[in-house]
């Protein structure tokens, strides 16, 4: 039964880091450069690669979170960018 | 003979029927003049055709184009072989992107998106995970753009 509840924990990180993977193709476009767009969104991308491989919620979900800090960090920069 | 080709000729570039009424009915001038006539009588049309078919017609108030089923499903197909991470030999509109193309929820998630940048409206993400073939797709923009066939 516990084994059931992590593949429902799984399946739910798993939503939110497309969500956020989502979230950063989506502020990229408000990026006006494009060869700047391809070198994050590659960045992003090789990012989520590496840490495919973790079975530990909390590890997940650490990474999860400091995911959302840079997307924010990036919001902000872009932002000032095209101020 | 040469003062009277030189008026043909720029007589020519105005309106025919100023030329009929400048230029001396002579045989030889009058072959010229039909034949230049003619021919700037016909790119006179075209182009006045041309203008009036682009400036009248249909009230278009946020211009897109008219969009068909055929018409999304071919830039549906377009988009994807663009993508450089799809096999285009294995791309079907019924092809499943995990199983037969091969391809993980992160290029999904980048499809999606490209085609929300094709369409140019967003597909919430309830409604993009649920896109997992080109059929899905194209059913999906145009119930959004309301056609039916």
């Amino acid at each position: 039964m516990t084994r059931d509840y992590s593949l429902v924990i799984m399946f739910m990180l798993r939503t939110e880091a497309l969500k956020l993977y989502r979230n950063i193709l989506r502020q990229l476009n408000n990026l006006p450069d494009k060869e700047q767009r391809k070198e994050i969104k590659d960045w992003a991308r090789s990012d989520f690669e590496a840490h495919r491989h973790h079975e530990d919620e909390n590890t997940i979900r650490s990474l999860l979170y400091q995911g959302q800090k840079q997307l924010e960090e990036l919001e902000k920069s872009i932002r000032r960018a095209n101020s | 003979m040469a003062s009277l080709s030189r008026t043909l000729r720029f007589a020519a570039l105005i309106r025919p029927s100023a030329v009929l009424s400048v230029v001396p009915r002579a045989a030889t001038v009058g072959c010229l003049h039909t034949l230049t006539s003619r021919e700037s009588r016909l790119s006179n049309t075209t182009l006045l055709s041309a203008i009036t078919k682009a400036t009248s017609g249909v009230r278009s108030y946020s211009a897109k184009e008219p969009l068909t089923l055929d018409l999304i499903q071919q830039r549906v197909m377009l988009v994807l072989k663009l993508y450089d991470k799809v096999n285009p030999d294995k791309l079907a509109v019924d092809s499943h992107f995990m199983q037969d193309l091969g391809l993980d929820s992160l290029d999904h998630v980048e499809v999606i998106m490209a085609m929300e940048d094709e369409f140019g409206f967003e597909i919430p993400d309830g409604d993009a995970e649920k896109l997992l073939r080109p059929a899905d797709i194209i059913r999906y923009v145009a119930d959004k753009e309301d056609i039916y066939e």
